[in-house]
């Protein structure tokens, strides 16, 4: 059974013919070859396909590409446009080594966007618990936690 | 894994999901926010031949307060269930097939009143090992005039402990008496152990974190006036 999707990816609109089991992940990966976003567990356990929907952390295997239609998506590959400067988020993830083998990166990034937009200056206790709905199997966290908590000063301007 | 084929309803009422469930059988599932359904779908633990999602009914949003009473959801109901003979074990209620929960009611806690919540978990935000929630209220001179009391982890539904409200109902909430309504509501439980947790040390945990709800629940509490 297939099913027209019309959603607003990356502020570019997108009509695409899913099949109504498809993901959200699967329209993002395979419709749209948007691979940033990341699939790990495949049933909302390990945050790797994090996106904003809405401008809302979600995790896009949970979500069906059906469910999108008529709403906004941002993926890592609209964090920053094409050709232009990373975003802070992401220069603070490189420059504080905050992360390695990189696969649950974009998915952190996705959360740390909306975080950081609730929490401007957050203590490392609420950065830890925003963590909490991420697997990282290389860093042992505390390099993710100094980079966001890096950007969180240089989007704040000190 | 990816979920078995199925078919996709988007129901645009409360009485449009009923029919479309209705159509189908036993045979529907209803898709709300899929934190639970979409990963039995990927495990193949789930596999209807059709999904209703309700994201688009109107009807079935908002909270609204009238009379004490809380409502989740939508005010148009055909069958009030009371919350004992809702859950009957873990993802099974006694909803029929063609049934949709349309709301959920919750009497407010009286003025003044203070709650405890507590769990053990191994990891953050993981299943429970055990919980426990409390509301306590006092009345002009100190004794208990309102008290709930409940576990989750215990058993295969959530479990309301009419032995530890009893305990303090009518009574001064003194530290000893705090300790007896915990242990009270405690003996009475009878979890399963598995592979995280035995059921003795269920019941220990039980009895320890009734005993701190319960006292902060009290050190919430506000007199009546």
């Amino acid at each position: 059974m297939k099913r027209a999707v019309r959603v607003k990816v990356n502020g570019t609109d997108c009509e695409q013919a899913v099949d109504v089991r498809s993901t959200l992940a699967d329209l993002l990966r395979e419709n749209l070859d948007l691979t940033g976003t990341h699939v790990g567990c495949e049933h909302g356990v390990c945050g790797a396909c994090t996106v904003l929907f809405d401008g809302l952390p979600v995790r896009a295997c949970l979500m069906l590409a059906a469910q999108a239609d008529g709403h906004e998506v941002t993926t890592i590959e609209g964090v920053a446009p094409p050709g232009e400067a990373l975003h802070p988020i992401q220069e603070a993830f490189a420059t504080k080594h905050g992360l390695q083998c990189g696969y649950c990166t974009p998915g952190i990034i996705m959360s740390t966007c909306a975080f950081l937009k609730e929490h401007p200056a957050p203590t490392e206790g609420e950065i830890r618990e925003m963590l909490a709905g991420h697997l990282c199997r290389c860093t042992g966290y505390h390099f993710i936690v100094e980079a966001i908590a890096e950007a969180a000063r240089v989007l704040a301007g000190a | 894994m990816k979920p078995p084929a199925f078919e996709y309803v988007a129901a645009s009422s409360a009485a449009d999901a009923v029919e479309a469930l209705r159509r189908y059988g036993d045979e529907a599932k209803i898709l709300a926010g899929g934190q639970s359904l979409m990963p039995m779908l990927a495990l193949r633990l789930a596999r209807p031949s059709a999904l209703v999602d309700i994201n688009r009914c109107d009807d079935l949003e908002g909270l609204a307060e009238s009379g004490g009473v809380l409502t989740v959801g939508a005010l148009a109901r055909q069958r009030d269930i009371p919350a004992d003979k809702l859950y009957l074990a873990p993802l099974t209620t006694s909803l029929e097939s063609d049934e949709l929960a349309t709301s959920a009611r919750f009497q407010l806690p009286p003025e003044g009143a203070g709650w405890g919540f507590a769990e053990v978990a191994r990891r953050h935000g993981d299943f429970a090992l055990v919980g426990c929630a409390a509301v306590l209220a006092l009345d002009g001179a100190g004794a208990v005039s309102h008290a709930r009391l409940g576990f989750f982890g215990v058993g295969g539904t959530p479990v309301r402990s009419a032995p530890g409200e009893a305990a303090l109902m009518g009574r001064e909430p003194t530290p000893a008496r705090v300790v007896e309504a915990a242990k009270a509501a405690a003996a009475v439980l009878s979890p399963d152990g598995d592979l995280h947790a035995s059921a003795d040390y269920r019941k220990k945990v039980a009895a320890t974190l009734a005993e701190r709800v319960l006292a902060a629940a009290l050190s919430r509490c506000g007199r009546a006036r």
